[in-house]
Protein backbone atom coordinates (compact mmCIF):
# COMPACT_ATOMS: atom_id res chain seq x y z
CA UNK A 1 0.00 0.00 0.00
CA UNK A 2 2.69 2.01 0.81
CA UNK A 3 4.25 1.77 -2.52
CA UNK A 4 1.33 2.87 -4.67
CA UNK A 5 0.48 5.72 -2.26
CA UNK A 6 -2.37 4.12 -0.51
CA UNK A 7 -1.24 5.02 2.80
CA UNK A 8 -0.78 8.23 1.71
CA UNK A 9 -4.25 8.58 0.07
CA UNK A 10 -5.57 7.40 3.52
CA UNK A 11 -4.30 9.83 5.48
CA UNK A 12 -5.11 12.64 3.18
CA UNK A 13 -8.81 11.33 3.56
CA UNK A 14 -8.21 11.77 7.31
CA UNK A 15 -8.15 8.02 8.32
CA UNK A 16 -5.22 7.75 11.00
CA UNK A 17 -3.17 4.75 8.98
CA UNK A 18 -2.81 2.96 12.58
CA UNK A 19 -6.49 3.06 13.65
CA UNK A 20 -7.20 1.75 10.24
CA UNK A 21 -4.33 -0.47 9.04
CA UNK A 22 -2.62 -1.56 12.50
CA UNK A 23 -5.12 -2.25 15.36
CA UNK A 24 -7.21 -4.24 12.99
CA UNK A 25 -4.86 -6.91 12.29
CA UNK A 26 -3.28 -6.70 15.67
CA UNK A 27 -6.74 -7.71 17.59
CA UNK A 28 -7.28 -10.56 14.37
CA UNK A 29 -3.26 -11.85 15.26
CA UNK A 30 -4.50 -11.92 18.88
CA UNK A 31 -7.35 -13.73 18.52
CA UNK A 32 -5.98 -16.18 15.53
CA UNK A 33 -2.64 -17.38 16.90
CA UNK A 34 -4.84 -18.85 20.39
CA UNK A 35 -7.13 -20.49 17.83
CA UNK A 36 -4.38 -21.52 15.39
CA UNK A 37 -2.53 -22.95 18.38
CA UNK A 38 -5.46 -24.69 20.05
CA UNK A 39 -6.57 -26.43 16.48
CA UNK A 40 -2.56 -27.23 16.18
CA UNK A 41 -2.44 -29.13 19.37
CA UNK A 42 -6.06 -30.58 18.77
CA UNK A 43 -4.88 -32.53 15.82
CA UNK A 44 -1.34 -33.03 17.29
CA UNK A 45 -2.90 -34.86 19.79
CA UNK A 46 -5.02 -37.13 17.21
CA UNK A 47 -2.21 -37.73 15.06
CA UNK A 48 0.07 -39.01 17.69
CA UNK A 49 -3.04 -41.11 18.58
CA UNK A 50 -2.64 -42.46 15.33
CA UNK A 51 0.23 -43.05 14.66
CA UNK A 52 0.85 -44.75 17.90
CA UNK A 53 -2.32 -47.08 17.82
CA UNK A 54 -2.00 -47.84 14.01
CA UNK A 55 1.46 -48.10 13.11
CA UNK A 56 3.61 -48.97 16.11
CA UNK A 57 0.36 -50.96 18.19
CA UNK A 58 0.26 -49.33 21.34
CA UNK A 59 -2.65 -49.89 23.46
CA UNK A 60 -5.07 -46.78 23.15
CA UNK A 61 -6.00 -47.19 27.06
CA UNK A 62 -2.15 -46.93 27.58
CA UNK A 63 -1.62 -44.25 25.58
CA UNK A 64 -4.54 -42.16 26.72
CA UNK A 65 -3.59 -42.86 30.18
CA UNK A 66 -0.37 -41.70 29.74
CA UNK A 67 -1.15 -38.44 27.67
CA UNK A 68 -3.32 -37.18 30.24
CA UNK A 69 -0.26 -38.09 33.08
CA UNK A 70 2.08 -35.84 31.24
CA UNK A 71 -0.07 -33.21 29.73
CA UNK A 72 -0.64 -30.70 32.16
CA UNK A 73 -3.26 -28.12 32.13
CA UNK A 74 -1.06 -25.79 32.89
CA UNK A 75 1.34 -26.62 29.58
CA UNK A 76 -2.27 -25.38 27.63
CA UNK A 77 -2.38 -22.25 29.28
CA UNK A 78 1.06 -21.21 28.62
CA UNK A 79 0.83 -22.45 25.20
CA UNK A 80 -1.89 -20.48 24.31
CA UNK A 81 -0.56 -17.44 26.59
CA UNK A 82 2.50 -17.19 24.12
CA UNK A 83 0.00 -17.51 21.29
CA UNK A 84 -1.65 -14.72 22.09
CA UNK A 85 1.70 -12.78 22.80
CA UNK A 86 3.24 -13.73 19.37
CA UNK A 87 0.41 -12.71 17.35
CA UNK A 88 0.82 -9.32 18.59
CA UNK A 89 4.75 -9.82 17.62
CA UNK A 90 3.66 -10.89 14.15
CA UNK A 91 1.52 -8.05 13.63
CA UNK A 92 3.47 -5.23 15.05
CA UNK A 93 6.71 -6.37 13.01
CA UNK A 94 4.71 -7.13 9.53
CA UNK A 95 2.86 -3.41 10.15
CA UNK A 96 5.89 -1.53 11.05
CA UNK A 97 7.95 -3.21 7.66
CA UNK A 98 5.06 -2.66 5.52
CA UNK A 99 4.38 0.63 6.65
CA UNK A 100 8.45 1.81 6.05
CA UNK A 101 9.44 -0.21 2.83
CA UNK A 102 11.17 1.02 0.45
CA UNK A 103 9.60 1.63 -2.62
CA UNK A 104 9.07 -0.19 -6.28
CA UNK A 105 9.42 -4.52 -5.97
CA UNK A 106 12.76 -4.81 -4.35
CA UNK A 107 12.14 -2.54 -1.24
CA UNK A 108 8.46 -4.82 -1.39
CA UNK A 109 10.37 -8.47 -1.18
CA UNK A 110 12.86 -7.27 1.37
CA UNK A 111 10.27 -5.70 3.83
CA UNK A 112 8.28 -9.31 3.37
CA UNK A 113 11.74 -11.17 4.15
CA UNK A 114 12.52 -9.14 7.00
CA UNK A 115 9.50 -9.03 8.47
CA UNK A 116 9.39 -12.97 8.34
CA UNK A 117 12.87 -12.90 9.95
CA UNK A 118 12.72 -10.47 12.49
CA UNK A 119 9.36 -11.95 13.71
CA UNK A 120 11.00 -15.43 13.51
CA UNK A 121 14.37 -13.71 15.41
CA UNK A 122 11.76 -11.90 18.38
CA UNK A 123 9.85 -15.44 18.76
CA UNK A 124 12.69 -17.59 19.55
CA UNK A 125 13.83 -14.50 22.07
CA UNK A 126 10.97 -13.85 23.72
CA UNK A 127 10.01 -17.37 23.79
CA UNK A 128 13.14 -17.96 26.37
CA UNK A 129 12.37 -15.40 28.45
CA UNK A 130 8.36 -15.90 28.43
CA UNK A 131 9.09 -19.66 29.32
CA UNK A 132 11.19 -18.77 32.21
CA UNK A 133 8.93 -16.01 33.52
CA UNK A 134 5.57 -18.30 32.82
CA UNK A 135 6.94 -21.38 34.36
CA UNK A 136 7.80 -19.30 37.62
CA UNK A 137 3.98 -17.94 37.74
CA UNK A 138 2.94 -21.89 37.24
CA UNK A 139 5.21 -22.68 39.94
CA UNK A 140 3.78 -20.06 42.00
CA UNK A 141 0.06 -20.97 41.71
CA UNK B 1 -6.49 30.37 2.50
CA UNK B 2 -3.26 28.67 2.28
CA UNK B 3 0.01 30.67 2.93
CA UNK B 4 3.61 28.65 2.69
CA UNK B 5 6.22 30.88 4.57
CA UNK B 6 10.18 30.21 3.96
CA UNK B 7 9.69 26.48 3.40
CA UNK B 8 12.70 24.07 3.72
CA UNK B 9 13.12 20.51 3.03
CA UNK B 10 15.99 18.15 2.59
CA UNK B 11 15.87 14.42 2.22
CA UNK B 12 19.60 13.67 3.50
CA UNK B 13 22.09 15.61 1.97
CA UNK B 14 19.50 16.87 -1.40
CA UNK B 15 17.90 20.15 -1.05
CA UNK B 16 14.57 19.79 -2.35
CA UNK B 17 12.64 23.15 -1.25
CA UNK B 18 14.58 26.18 -0.32
CA UNK B 19 13.10 28.97 1.40
CA UNK B 20 9.77 28.51 -0.49
CA UNK B 21 6.70 31.02 0.32
CA UNK B 22 3.10 32.07 -1.49
CA UNK B 23 -0.04 32.42 -1.05
CA UNK B 24 -3.18 31.34 -2.39
CA UNK B 25 -6.34 32.58 -1.79
CA UNK B 26 -9.66 31.18 -1.41
CA UNK B 27 -11.24 30.32 -5.00
CA UNK B 28 -8.15 30.50 -6.22
CA UNK B 29 -7.26 28.41 -9.23
CA UNK B 30 -2.88 27.89 -8.92
CA UNK B 31 -0.78 25.72 -11.02
CA UNK B 32 2.74 24.61 -9.95
CA UNK B 33 5.20 24.30 -12.79
CA UNK B 34 8.64 22.74 -12.55
CA UNK B 35 10.72 20.07 -14.37
CA UNK B 36 10.11 16.36 -13.02
CA UNK B 37 11.86 15.94 -9.80
CA UNK B 38 11.84 19.49 -8.92
CA UNK B 39 9.63 18.96 -5.55
CA UNK B 40 6.72 19.81 -7.19
CA UNK B 41 5.06 16.86 -5.29
CA UNK B 42 7.33 17.28 -2.12
CA UNK B 43 5.70 20.82 -2.15
CA UNK B 44 2.01 19.74 -2.18
CA UNK B 45 2.70 16.77 0.16
CA UNK B 46 3.10 19.57 2.82
CA UNK B 47 0.07 21.78 2.15
CA UNK B 48 -1.53 18.58 3.69
CA UNK B 49 0.62 17.89 6.22
CA UNK B 50 1.77 14.35 4.64
CA UNK B 51 5.54 16.05 4.55
CA UNK B 52 6.87 17.86 7.37
CA UNK B 53 8.97 20.60 6.58
CA UNK B 54 12.76 21.32 7.77
CA UNK B 55 11.96 24.78 8.77
CA UNK B 56 9.11 27.07 7.81
CA UNK B 57 5.39 27.65 8.32
CA UNK B 58 1.87 26.05 6.12
CA UNK B 59 -0.74 27.97 7.35
CA UNK B 60 -3.97 26.53 6.68
CA UNK B 61 -6.80 29.36 6.93
CA UNK B 62 -3.98 31.04 9.25
CA UNK B 63 -3.43 27.77 11.72
CA UNK B 64 0.05 26.49 11.08
CA UNK B 65 -0.41 23.15 10.50
CA UNK B 66 3.54 22.17 10.78
CA UNK B 67 3.86 21.53 14.38
CA UNK B 68 0.83 19.16 14.51
CA UNK B 69 0.50 15.96 15.17
CA UNK B 70 -0.97 13.10 12.78
CA UNK B 71 -4.41 13.29 14.91
CA UNK B 72 -4.33 17.04 14.82
CA UNK B 73 -3.85 17.24 10.87
CA UNK B 74 -6.64 14.57 10.71
CA UNK B 75 -8.79 17.44 11.60
CA UNK B 76 -6.99 19.67 8.76
CA UNK B 77 -7.26 17.38 6.14
CA UNK B 78 -11.14 17.31 6.23
CA UNK B 79 -10.63 20.72 4.56
CA UNK B 80 -8.69 18.63 1.62
CA UNK B 81 -9.43 16.48 -1.45
CA UNK B 82 -5.72 15.32 -3.55
CA UNK B 83 -5.53 13.78 -6.49
CA UNK B 84 -2.66 11.30 -6.49
CA UNK B 85 -0.46 10.96 -9.36
CA UNK B 86 -1.22 7.47 -9.75
CA UNK B 87 -4.72 7.62 -8.28
CA UNK B 88 -3.91 5.91 -5.18
CA UNK B 89 -6.82 3.58 -5.17
CA UNK B 90 -7.30 1.07 -2.72
CA UNK B 91 -6.78 -1.97 -4.86
CA UNK B 92 -8.49 -4.15 -2.46
CA UNK B 93 -12.10 -2.28 -2.74
CA UNK B 94 -14.48 -1.70 -5.92
CA UNK B 95 -14.21 2.14 -7.32
CA UNK B 96 -18.11 2.36 -5.33
CA UNK B 97 -16.21 1.19 -2.22
CA UNK B 98 -13.37 3.51 -3.02
CA UNK B 99 -15.42 6.61 -3.67
CA UNK B 100 -17.61 6.30 -0.93
CA UNK B 101 -14.40 5.23 1.68
CA UNK B 102 -14.59 8.84 3.43
CA UNK B 103 -18.21 9.02 3.96
CA UNK B 104 -18.31 5.46 4.88
CA UNK B 105 -15.43 6.71 8.06
CA UNK B 106 -16.46 9.83 8.79
CA UNK B 107 -20.32 9.99 8.12
CA UNK B 108 -22.98 8.14 9.46
CA UNK B 109 -24.84 7.68 5.88
CA UNK B 110 -27.83 5.16 5.22
CA UNK B 111 -26.08 3.25 2.53
CA UNK B 112 -29.10 4.00 0.09
CA UNK B 113 -27.75 7.84 0.81
CA UNK B 114 -23.89 6.38 0.20
CA UNK B 115 -25.05 5.10 -3.22
CA UNK B 116 -26.90 8.23 -4.10
CA UNK B 117 -23.63 10.33 -3.50
CA UNK B 118 -21.48 8.06 -5.17
CA UNK B 119 -23.21 8.02 -8.06
CA UNK B 120 -23.56 11.61 -8.05
CA UNK B 121 -19.68 12.06 -7.58
CA UNK B 122 -19.13 9.56 -10.53
CA UNK B 123 -21.61 11.34 -12.55
CA UNK B 124 -19.46 14.31 -11.93
CA UNK B 125 -16.17 13.07 -13.43
CA UNK B 126 -18.40 11.26 -16.45
CA UNK B 127 -17.85 7.25 -15.09
CA UNK B 128 -21.18 6.69 -14.54
CA UNK B 129 -22.18 2.67 -14.18
CA UNK B 130 -18.56 2.46 -13.01
CA UNK B 131 -19.41 1.26 -9.20
CA UNK B 132 -18.74 -2.39 -9.20
CA UNK B 133 -15.59 -2.61 -11.10
CA UNK B 134 -12.12 -3.19 -9.39
CA UNK B 135 -9.39 -0.62 -10.00
CA UNK B 136 -7.45 -3.35 -11.93
CA UNK B 137 -9.90 -2.84 -14.66
CA UNK B 138 -9.43 0.48 -14.93
CA UNK B 139 -7.72 2.80 -17.57
CA UNK B 140 -5.19 5.38 -16.75
CA UNK B 141 -7.68 8.00 -17.14
CA UNK B 142 -10.36 5.99 -15.23
CA UNK B 143 -8.21 5.57 -12.37
CA UNK B 144 -7.49 8.92 -12.01
CA UNK B 145 -11.13 10.26 -12.74
CA UNK B 146 -12.19 7.65 -9.62
CA UNK B 147 -9.77 9.31 -7.30
CA UNK B 148 -10.88 12.59 -7.92
CA UNK B 149 -14.97 11.55 -7.44
CA UNK B 150 -12.90 9.96 -4.11
CA UNK B 151 -11.68 13.59 -3.32
CA UNK B 152 -14.70 15.43 -4.02
CA UNK B 153 -17.58 13.74 -2.49
CA UNK B 154 -17.17 15.15 0.54
CA UNK B 155 -17.19 18.66 -1.12
CA UNK B 156 -13.94 19.83 0.09
CA UNK B 157 -13.06 23.86 0.18
CA UNK B 158 -9.59 22.60 -1.80
CA UNK B 159 -8.43 19.98 -3.91
CA UNK B 160 -4.93 19.72 -4.90
CA UNK B 161 -4.19 17.53 -8.22
CA UNK B 162 -0.59 16.32 -8.37
CA UNK B 163 0.07 15.73 -11.76
CA UNK B 164 -3.17 14.88 -13.29
CA UNK B 165 -2.35 14.86 -16.66
CA UNK B 166 1.04 12.55 -16.37
CA UNK B 167 0.77 9.39 -17.82
CA UNK B 168 -2.10 10.08 -20.38
CA UNK B 169 -2.43 11.09 -23.99
CA UNK B 170 -3.24 14.33 -24.81
CA UNK B 171 -7.16 13.49 -25.52
CA UNK B 172 -7.29 12.05 -22.41
CA UNK B 173 -5.84 15.22 -20.36
CA UNK B 174 -7.69 17.42 -22.04
CA UNK B 175 -10.77 15.97 -20.47
CA UNK B 176 -8.92 15.83 -17.09
CA UNK B 177 -8.38 19.94 -17.84
CA UNK B 178 -12.05 20.05 -18.17
CA UNK B 179 -12.63 18.11 -15.13
CA UNK B 180 -10.53 20.00 -13.09
CA UNK B 181 -12.26 23.46 -13.99
CA UNK B 182 -15.44 21.95 -13.79
CA UNK B 183 -14.95 21.02 -10.11
CA UNK B 184 -13.43 24.53 -9.43
CA UNK B 185 -16.77 26.06 -10.95
CA UNK B 186 -19.37 23.65 -9.41
CA UNK B 187 -17.82 23.13 -6.14
CA UNK B 188 -16.08 26.66 -5.74
CA UNK B 189 -12.90 24.97 -4.07
CA UNK B 190 -9.29 26.65 -4.15
CA UNK B 191 -7.24 24.48 -6.80
CA UNK B 192 -3.78 23.82 -6.78
CA UNK B 193 -2.70 21.90 -9.43
CA UNK B 194 0.61 19.90 -9.58
CA UNK B 195 2.20 19.78 -13.37
CA UNK B 196 4.71 19.88 -15.55
CA UNK B 197 2.24 19.96 -18.78
CA UNK B 198 1.95 23.32 -19.61
CA UNK B 199 -1.23 23.36 -22.02
CA UNK B 200 -2.90 22.06 -18.18
CA UNK B 201 -0.98 24.79 -16.59
CA UNK B 202 -2.72 27.43 -18.89
CA UNK B 203 -5.78 25.99 -18.50
CA UNK B 204 -6.60 25.24 -14.92
CA UNK B 205 -4.10 28.21 -13.53
CA UNK B 206 -5.44 32.02 -12.93
CA UNK B 207 -1.95 32.14 -11.31
CA UNK B 208 1.69 30.23 -12.03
Amino acid sequence: MRVTEQIDALRALATHPVDYLVVPRLLAAHIALPLLTAESIAIGILGGYFVCVNLLDIEPTYLWANMLKYTHQTDLIIGLIKAFIYGGVIALIGCYKGMTCRLGAEGVGQATTEAVVYSSITILIANFFLTLVLGKLVSLL
Amino acid sequence: MIEVLDLTKSFGAQLVLDNVGFKIENGESVAIIGRSGSGKSVLLKHLIGLLQPDTGEVLIDGENIVPMNERQLLRVRWKFGMLFQSAALFDSMTVAENVAFWLRQHKHLTEAEISRRVAGALEMVDLPGTEDKPPSELSGGMRKRVGLARAIIYEPQIVLYDEPTAGLDPIVSDSIDQLILRVRDRLKVTTVVVTHDMRTARRVGSGC
